[in-house]
């Protein structure tokens, strides 16, 4: 409270403001190579937020308050110039091209800033107008592809989803992967909403977001991602990188500054399976109007009967493919996304206000995926002659509702992306939108076996409402001229709500999906409300030095941090009234649990800085952890870390006017990663006891159960310890129109600590522990180029290029087989030692000693006992390649494109698509009869020997079926994994600047109106023509590279933006 | 240097405040779940964990192996049991639930009772466990049991011991329980679904336990079995002559009787099992049809009590005419058994057959086993054995009435147990022709007619798990299906 209150003085102090008298001065920018004329140079008056452009001739003309004293003169590519006024009206600036990196000035971790040539890590930073120029309602999606060494997808299409991102590889197997987010110096919580329905993790799958989205892009001043070493500072949650997240501040001026960032955007879907159009309704081969699959005859135009009898009629239609019947069904997804922000500043205190709205609804018909976020950013600053304090509030709410993905459960019934894709080719699914018609309804639908999609997405539904404040305070004191305490605490606090309902969808009795057997649905109501807050607290001193050439720079800090988690969840099923979704809507009694998390850390750190004439710079640091959830005896770890940067260019100074900038960074950092909370002692657990399909929970008959916990306790857990090493080179040639910045990095992570799968007759089913070790090594490439810089245009291209290797270097003794990461169905995804971190294995055919198929009596293959290896998620190489043009006024063109190859996916999608022979593949031969290749029998004779004569028995088209359903053919589980690889267009984009001369009458300072196009075109690899391949069920770390489960389809989307300043 | 020193105290002054005591990182205690909890609350548990896998999948799997039931042709979820298709993760989850959930939770109570002198709760969960233990050691012929459930004490890679072991193991700590004083006993024993703690129906269930662990080795340790049946005899063992079942089931989600949970509740349709001919063409064979047909099967759409040839789920048929085959009839109130007092009678007229008892008193068990399989329903059995009746005792071949009988019993509660008594003894027989045959004698096993192992081949044991093969170095080597186990 006390802070708002000093925000509000800030703002009133504002309403104050002085006008004074004005000078006009003009002149005109150019090239100090060549002379020529820069369009659309900034020019602003220092001290103040008066400022304006030049325009195509580079003239320029400025009111001048009194008192003013310099201009600041500022162009993309040149070095940003300060020219004294002293009384002259007239001021002609020739620019000095730009030593691209030289002077910038990267905020690295604890908000330290520090000259880029200092770094002797990887540090990348983006600027918040790149960011909020793609017009996401999410940073890190604007950031997909652009960043070498950081991996960037989105889970999948829907509105609100999340975003994962992984830098350098993955490093722990069950551990997190994801990176620190920091705000303003702040850690701040990045959970990822992925609720499943049931413990087998494809049931009834929501995604709302994971946290680090809720951040406006618009409020965004700029982006650092720090990849590795630089990290170790912020302890043991810092083990994967940091991203660090700085916001806007106003800047001192006479006169607020108002912002308009808006847009509009459309989308629709950009990848839905490809089907077949050539066989329609039926199952082995004849036409069956109750089936759920395209097994029927070839389509033949014909007028046919289709579906059930109802009173005594049925529906005719021709018996043709439906080319578009997917798409068709949804709809055009519409976005707005709008910010306004008020800024400015005055004396000694600055102030930031904004308020952002996003309004999404998805592609599916309906508001049933839809995303509304109200953000509130205010920022207020002082600087005093000795404080310097900061506060900010950010407040965030979120209402969003998403269609269930995965699987559908008895009790709350299906799942669109599951149903819908077993609907015949000849079936209309907008046809069936009238999903109360006595054709379509529960009883009628033509199909037992699925659901009618309409029901499921006006029926089904959720809603997901988020209050989430994050706040910070820093209080910088200079104690003496080179010596400075800061203190910093934020708190982040989210509250969350979840409604989640499932309709009943009974048949009556007698009618005909009741006679066959479908399933009644008895209804189900969940309710969630979470609390997860995370407390933080820094003390630094810190202290900076000169010894005759040497600057030295130290600092020691304290932290402490407490993480706490809390939900209540309830639910009931077999609902009394329908359509009526509350807990007090059953006979049967709510089920209700607590979950309650809590950890807590404190820290010591400290780091010194020496730097040699400016151009040998060596960083020593390190920190001590002692964490709540490693054993009491034993909570205390150590990491230290040293980085180097030598800048060449300087040292040999003969080499400058070919190599004006050369730098070589080498680092080696070791960073540590505590448990999970209460991993130490073994447990009992209210009992919940498997019975296949069912799950029995206790209370039974009134008695109560427990049941000794699965995951074993265990006293001698360790922290996870990771350990870097960086080499890198930054080079610039050519006035800067070649730079190339190249990194190798290898990275080794210990003592593992994995949930280990016991061998169930030990008593227990895991165990956390500490096993083995896993190396990730690999190269990042990021080359800049200029192919043009001529008057009036210029031409930038960005290529990066990744690759990294990971390899599970040990497993302990019982994890020779490999550690399970995720499965489904019959292919699994694991830790093998020796192999990249996940490997995908699943059955193989069984083959006589001849290597010959084996097949059964119904000449479809047999699985060998032993799975086999199908190979890798982790893809060969990444790249991003970006092109931008900048033209004549103002007008910039520019795009994306990111490029993955390699690496493996599940994809259920292909699975269900096989299954019901609506995948393009299953019209192999025609569906006529074929023999599996080069197929045998095993013949047995009366003493047991096995011979293996030649496969007479064709696959007969009743029997295709059979062999395309991975159940009767395991075999056949490989054609669900499928390669990966991808080609993006991620965005193409027209931005005008609007010339100042139109827009001065207005007041207005700056007017941008763009067109910026995501994820326009995909281009996968033959074999997945199913699937967006960044789309996951799984959440956003490693168990998310398995693949997805009835994901929700990606986007294309179009979006027309505007920025106005005042 | 004096402000700088003022600083340095402030710096210190806030690591005491934060961290204002050592006690700051003492909050790794699971506030979720509790780290004691008395063997009172633990045996539901593992009551339930049992039966839900002895009533569940080990049923259907069984059920069809034994041709009770065979899978519905416009389905797919039981094909693999039905089509003799076993690998390694068939029945996988079974024995990671047995191990890790019942014998661990039934070990857990066995240890704290011992301490404690409480012989009573010690008896159930020795009972339990050696009920447990058997069936593993029945399926798999090498389990771990001298170093199973030992994870909490290092062991994390059992040893694999012979079935035999495990056999004289459990006989040894079922003799231990029994040996204790069952009288002297401080508090009632809760949540004992089974017998609600009634010590002597615990004894009774160990004897018929011991039994039938006895019965199972006769080939091939006859005196062993011979010696341990005629010491039961010569004590004057009682066994149990009502049925050990849990009977507490209510139609609710997760409490009902769990191969209704599975089977009906969860799964998208509820006709995957559908009645196997072998069992129709028995029940209603001689012209006289059993009455229990009506309570093992539903009537079919067209008003009969119908079958479909074993496994011949692949033929191309409607869901209309499907549904003119019956389905099993299975409901969310039903009993889950662990022994039936059928079953406990046709081990005794077995037993006292072997031991060369006359042949009256095994004709009297006998009838008392079929008496009291009809009565499991509240039907009278007493038509079926008179002379002439359907199942009248055959004095020729005894065994093969016992055993046909107990088949017929078991079925729809434990087709497991059906089916190994089927690969002990032979009986039912399995037949040389189809189910459709002029030749064919109603109730002998047909060859699966979408089977993968060819004419002459079933199993006769379980796969060694995948789950335990890939964390457990010790898992013996792979054995096929079709090789027989030591007591076949």
């Amino acid at each position: 409270m006390k802070k708002l209150t000093l925000l509000m003085a800030f703002l009133h102090a504002f309403a104050f403001t002085m006008l004074s008298q004005e000078v006009q001065v003009k002149g005109r920018v150019t090239s100090a190579e060549g002379g020529s004329a820069l369009p659309g140079a900034s020019v602003v008056v220092k001290g103040t937020n008066t400022a304006t452009v030049t325009d195509p001739e580079g003239n320029y003309s400025i009111r001048v308050p009194a008192g003013a004293t310099t201009l600041v003169v500022s162009f993309i590519g040149m070095k940003t110039q300060e020219v004294e006024i002293a009384g002259q009206t007239t001021i002609n600036i020739a620019m000095q091209p730009e030593v691209i990196g030289m002077e910038e000035v990267v905020v690295t971790a604890l908000g330290i800033k520090r000259s880029e040539k200092a770094l002797g890590y990887s540090a990348v930073t983006v600027k918040g107008d790149e960011i909020s120029q793609t017009r996401t309602s999410n940073i890190m999606n604007s950031l997909q592809g652009k960043v070498a060494g950081v991996a960037i997808s989105a889970s999948s299409g829907a509105p609100g989803a999340s975003t994962k991102v992984v830098i350098r590889g993955f490093s722990s197997i069950t551990g997190n992967n994801q990176p620190l987010y920091i705000v303003d110096g702040i850690p701040v919580n990045n959970t990822t909403n992925t609720l499943y329905a049931g413990n087998n993790d494809v049931s009834r799958t929501q995604d709302f977001g994971n946290r680090a989205n809720d951040i406006n892009p618009d409020d965004i001043e700029s982006v650092t991602i720090l990849k590795g070493a630089a990290a170790a500072l912020y302890g043991s949650r810092a083990a994967n990188g940091v991203v660090m997240i700085t916001t806007k501040q106003g800047a001192k001026s006479d006169r607020f500054k108002v912002e308009y960032n808006g847009s509009a955007s459309f989308s629709e879907p950009l990848r839905l399976p490809q089907m077949q159009n050539w066989f329609g309704q039926g199952w082995s081969g004849t036409f069956k109007y109750e089936e759920n699959g395209s097994w029927g005859p070839k389509f033949d135009g014909k007028l046919r009967l289709w579906g059930n009898v109802v009173d005594n009629s049925q529906q005719l239609k021709p018996f043709v493919p439906l080319k578009n019947n997917l798409r068709d069904f949804f709809d055009v997804g519409k976005g707005y996304n709008n910010t306004i922000s008020i800024s400015g500043g005055k004396d000694n205190a600055l102030f930031y206000l904004s308020f952002g709205n996003v309004r999404e609804d998805g592609i599916v018909p309906t508001d049933a995926d839809s995303y509304i976020r109200n953000s509130i950013l205010l920022k207020g600053s002082y600087q005093g002659k000795k404080l310097t304090a900061n506060a900010s509030i950010n407040y965030i709410n979120k209402d969003q509702k998403f269609v269930t993905q995965g699987q559908g459960t008895g009790d709350a019934g299906a799942t669109l992306y599951q149903d819908i894709m077993q609907i015949p080719r000849d079936i209309s699914i907008v046809d069936l939108k009238d999903y109360k018609n006595k054709f379509n309804n529960i009883d009628n639908y033509f199909t037992p076996y699925a659901d009618n999609p309409w029901f499921i997405i006006n029926e089904n539904g959720n809603k997901w409402n988020e209050d989430r404040v994050v706040s910070s305070i820093n209080l910088d004191y200079n104690i003496t001229s080179w010596l400075n305490a800061t203190y910093r605490v934020g708190a982040d606090v989210a509250n969350s709500q979840l409604q989640d309902w499932g309709a009943i969808a009974k048949t009556t009795p007698g009618s005909i999906n009741n006679l066959r057997g479908r399933n009644d649905i008895v209804g189900r109501v969940n309710e969630r409300t979470s609390v997860d807050y995370q407390f933080n607290n820094d003390f630094i001193l810190n202290g900076n030095f000169n010894i005759s050439s040497f600057k030295i720079n130290a600092l020691i800090g304290y932290n402490a941090n407490e993480q706490y988690y809390r939900e209540l969840y309830s639910y009931v099923t077999d609902l009394d009234i329908p359509g009526f979704y509350n807990l007090s809507n059953s006979s049967k009694p709510a089920k209700s649990s607590t979950f309650e998390r809590k950890k807590r850390l404190y820290g010591i750190y400290s780091q010194g800085e020496v730097s040699y004439k400016d151009y040998v710079f060596l960083t020593l640091s390190a920190r001590n952890d002692w964490s709540s959830t490693l054993p009491k005896n034993n909570n205390s770890f150590f990491y230290p870390g040293a980085s180097l940067s030598i800048l060449f260019s300087e040292i040999f100074s003969d080499i400058k006017p070919i190599l004006p900038y050369g730098k070589l960074r080498l680092s080696h950092t070791v960073t540590g990663n505590d448990p999970q909370p209460y991993r130490i002692k073994s447990v009992y657990s209210p009992a919940s006891v498997y019975a296949y399909f069912g799950t029995m929970t206790f209370p039974i008959a009134g008695v109560n159960g427990f049941e000794i916990d699965n995951t074993i306790g265990n006293l001698k857990l360790q922290p996870e310890i990771s350990t870097e090493d960086e080499v890198g080179v930054e080079l610039k040639f050519l006035d800067n129109r070649i730079g190339i910045d190249a990194a190798y990095y290898l990275r080794k992570t210990t003592d593992q600590i994995m949930t280990v799968p016991l061998a169930r007759s030990s008593g227990y089913g895991f165990q956390v522990m500490n096993v083995g070790s896993i190396q990730n090594q690999g190269t990042e490439l990021l080359l800049t180029l200029v192919p043009v810089r001529a008057e009036n245009f210029e031409w930038q291209i960005g290529v990066n290029h990744t690759i990294n290797r990971s390899k599970v270097l040990e497993l302990s003794e019982q994890l020779k087989e490999g550690v399970y990461i995720n499965s489904a169905y019959d292919i699994d995804f694991l830790a093998k030692e020796g192999k990249p971190i996940g490997v995908f294995e699943g059955p193989d055919y069984s083959r006589d000693p001849q290597g010959r198929i084996i097949v059964n009596e119904q000449g479809i293959p047999i699985a060998a006992t032993k799975k086999v290896e199908y190979g890798t998620s982790e893809p060969k190489y990444r790249m991003g390649i970006k092109n931008e043009f900048f033209l004549l006024k103002g007008i910039t063109i520019g795009g994306n494109v990111e490029i993955r190859q390699g690496g493996l996916m599940y994809t259920y999608t292909a699975d269900i698509n096989y299954f019901v022979g609506n995948a393009t593949q299953t019209t192999f031969n025609d569906r006529q009869p074929f023999l599996v290749p080069n197929s045998v029998k095993a013949v047995t004779d009366v003493n047991g020997n096995v011979t293996y004569v030649e496969n007479t028995t064709p696959i007969d088209m009743e029997h295709i079926c059979d062999y395309y359903n991975n159940n009767t053919n395991r075999p056949l589980a490989r054609a669900t994994v499928v390669d990966k690889s991808f080609v993006k267009l991620r965005d193409l984009y027209v931005y005008f600047e609007l010339p100042k001369k139109w827009i001065t009458k207005l007041s207005l300072s700056r007017v941008n109106v763009g067109v910026v196009g995501r994820n326009l075109l995909l281009w996968t690899p033959k074999e997945n023509n199913f699937v967006d391949p960044e789309s996951t069920t799984w959440g956003g770390d490693l168990e998310s590279e398995f693949g997805e489960f009835a994901v929700a389809p990606s986007v294309r989307t179009v979006s027309i933006s505007l920025k106005i300043t005042y | 240097m004096k402000t700088y020193a003022k600083y340095i105290l402030i710096f210190i002054a806030g690591i005491i405040f934060t961290s204002c005591s050592e006690n700051w990182l003492d909050v790794n205690t699971d506030p979720n779940k509790p780290s004691d909890v008395t063997p009172e609350l633990v045996l539901p548990a593992a009551e339930i964990s049992l039966v839900s896998q002895i009533t569940v999948r080990y049923n259907i799997a069984g059920g069809m192996w034994a041709q009770f039931w065979t899978q519905n042709p416009t389905s797919n979820q039981y094909k693999q049991f039905d089509a003799y298709d076993i690998n390694a993760t068939t029945l996988d989850a079974e024995w990671m639930e047995l191990y890790s959930g019942t014998l661990k939770e039934l070990q857990q109570i066995k240890k704290v009772s011992k301490e404690n002198q409480e012989w009573r709760m010690y008896l159930i969960a020795a009972a339990l466990q050696a009920y447990t233990f058997q069936y593993l050691a029945d399926l798999y012929d090498k389990i771990p049991y001298t170093e199973a459930l030992k994870a909490d004490e290092g062991i994390i890679a059992p040893k694999y011991d012979d079935a035999s072991v495990v056999y004289d193991s459990i006989i040894q700590d079922l003799d231990f329980a029994l040996s204790k004083d069952l009288s002297k006993f401080t508090s009632p024993v809760n949540g004992d679904f089974i017998f609600n703690g009634n010590a002597q129906m615990w004894v009774k269930f160990a004897n018929t336990l011991k039994l039938r662990i006895y019965l199972r080795q006769w080939k091939v340790r006859s005196a062993v079995a011979q010696a341990g049946i005629q010491k039961l005899f010569n004590e004057n063992a009682a066994f149990l002559t009502e049925d050990a079942k849990i009977d507490v089931f209510q139609d609710e989600k997760g409490k009902g009787n769990p191969l209704y949970e599975s089977d009906r509740r969860e799964l998208n349709t509820k006709q995957n099992i559908r009645a196997s001919q072998t069992f129709i063409s028995f029940l209603t064979s001689a012209n006289d049809t059993d009455e229990r047909i009506g309570y093992y099967f539903e009537k079919g759409t067209s008003g009969q009590y119908l079958g479909n040839p074993q496994g011949d789920f692949n033929k191309n048929i409607t869901a209309d005419e499907a549904n003119k085959i019956s389905l099993a009839r299975i409901l969310a109130t039903d009993p889950a058994y662990l022994f039936s007092a059928a079953e406990s009678y046709f081990l005794q007229a077995e037993a006292k057959l072997r031991l060369n008892y006359s042949i009256a008193e095994v004709k009297d068990l006998y009838d008392q086993g079929v008496l009291a399989a009809f009565a499991r329903f509240g039907l009278n059995g007493s038509r079926y054995i008179q002379t002439g009746g359907k199942y009248e005792f055959n004095n020729a071949e005894p065994l093969k009435s016992i055993i046909t009988q107990k088949w017929a019993a078991l079925a729809g509660i434990n087709g497991m147990e059906a089916y190994i008594e089927h690969l002990r003894t032979g009986i039912p027989k399995r037949s040389s022709v189809p189910v459709t045959d002029g030749s064919y004698i109603p109730g002998e096993f047909t060859h699966p007619i979408q089977s993968v192992l060819p004419v002459g081949q079933y199993p006769r044991r379980l796969i060694f798990p995948d789950s335990e093969r890939k964390s457990n170095k010790n898992t013996p080597a792979e054995v096929k299906v079709t090789v027989p186990t030591w007591w076949q």
